[in-house]
């Protein structure tokens, strides 16, 4: 999910300015990621819409610290992810993500009836296991699936440092694992 | 598994929905237009406010003996309870027969060490040792055959997660830092580590080697080294675990 648009610096450069239509173009091109992030955390689209918002508008009121140069992405989703922490009104909701009903799914990806049925059981095992991970597992599991977001962004999201990304991802991943259960024995096929 | 798992998760990815993303701009634009809201501290006066802040300071080092380090309570007890896990407390041992695992490992090892000769997990990863065999650089810990113990306990270090419990007479309690992160450094006989695992449950073991420790935390990772280096050489390989 690589939503960077080509003038980025020069856009942030604008908006540090009090170019408010620069600002604007760079809700547009973030406005994606920061709502999906914003879901993730709180679970729930209309908190998410209300944590984004305001993210957004800390960081224009933020951007005279914005480091210039740096990327700016991971400055706004960490911004993002406070917010949306402080929003949740559940520190423990689970993923208020749905899987895409299978009659929808893409035509090519179902060879046949009994092949589709075996995956969609999987994944529904897979998406249980995730909802049933802690928080913070969950966090680093959909930041780095379900958004595509680079170490240094999860690392922001989540307030660690990039460094401890990869040795969370790996726990995570063994909680994962252990929460399949016998469920998983078609990851040792 | 790893491979597999991974796969699994990307497949899952290309079926998961997020909602309809809401458009954004002009309701942030409306926002922006109107002046900050002036914070809590913002009105005071910066003298007042700098007063506030000294009485925190004060307050937090009147704690500071048991609150040092986030998420780790130590308390110095006349004499240790019965520990609820004493079989095994280094956990299942991990193979590292794959690139990934040692890659993985690699990611709590002390560079200055290198890897690991034997890993181990409790649980589901909730604590991570790694075992160095005794050598001439790593005197032997007690009989054990082992030089040095890395231990990394995971978790959001929220609150009071993980407490030690050592015996007040004879323990040795040096407030340190490592890396900049405040830590302790622990000498005398055996103690007590107990910890709240990711299923909300307590747990507590007693430490299997009684070579001096080294505790502190970072990045919400409570870690541990016991060793016989003494407390520069343990330091220095302590913080040679990468950031």
């Amino acid at each position: 999910m690589e939503d960077r648009p080509p003038d980025e610096p020069e856009l942030v450069s604008r908006a540090r300015r009090g170019d408010e239509a620069a600002f604007g173009a760079l809700v547009d091109a973030f406005a994606d990621i920061a709502f999906r992030t914003a879901y993730l955390v709180t679970g729930d689209a209309a908190e998410a819409e209300d944590a984004a918002q305001e993210a957004f508008v800390k960081a224009y009121r933020a951007l005279d610290r914005f480091r210039e140069g740096s990327p700016f992405r991971p400055w706004l989703l960490r911004i993002v992810g406070n917010t949306a922490r402080n929003r949740r009104r559940s520190a423990n909701r689970q993923l208020g993500l749905r899987l895409r009903a299978e009659a929808q799914a893409p035509v090519e990806t179902s060879p046949s009836p009994e092949t589709g049925l075996l995956r969609d059981e999987r994944r529904r095992a897979l998406f249980a296991a995730i909802n049933a991970l802690p928080p913070h597992d969950r966090l680093v599991i959909g930041g780095r699936y379900f958004l595509e977001l680079t170490e240094a962004e999860i690392a922001a999201l989540a307030g660690v440092a990039p460094g401890t990304v990869k040795s969370r991802l790996f726990r995570a991943r063994g909680r994962l694992a252990g929460a399949l259960g016998p469920r998983a024995e078609w990851l040792d096929d | 598994m790893t491979d597999r798992l991974d796969a699994a998760l990307a497949d899952l990815a290309s079926a998961i929905e997020f909602p309809r993303t809401p458009e954004l701009r002009s309701a942030v634009a409306a926002r922006t237009a109107e002046p900050p809201r002036r914070g809590w501290l913002a009105p005071l006066p910066r003298a007042l406010a700098l007063a506030l802040v000294a009485l925190v300071l004060l307050a937090t080092a009147a704690a500071a003996l048991v609150l040092v380090v986030p998420g780790l309570r130590l308390t110095l007890v006349p004499s240790l309870p019965t520990a609820s896990v004493s079989a095994d407390p280094l956990g299942t041992r991990l193979a590292l027969g794959t690139a990934v695992e040692v890659d993985e490992v690699a990611a709590f090892a002390p560079e200055a060490l290198g890897p690991p000769d034997e890993a181990y997990v409790v649980g589901d990863r909730e604590v991570v040792s790694l075992v160095y065999s005794a050598s001439t650089e790593l005197p032997e810990l007690r009989g054990a055959g082992i030089g040095l113990l890395v231990q990394a306990i995971d978790g959001a270090i929220e609150g009071d997660q993980v407490e030690k419990l050592a015996v007040e007479a004879g323990a040795g309690v040096t407030a340190v830092s490592v890396d900049g992160e405040p830590g302790y450094w622990i000498t005398g006989p055996p103690h007590l580590l107990r910890y709240i695992g990711p299923d909300g449950e307590q747990r507590s073991e007693a430490t299997r080697l009684v070579g001096d420790t080294l505790v502190w935390a970072r990045d919400g990772t409570l870690y541990r080294i016991e060793s016989g280096l003494g407390l520069t050489d343990t330091r220095r390989i302590a913080e040679s675990i990468r950031p």
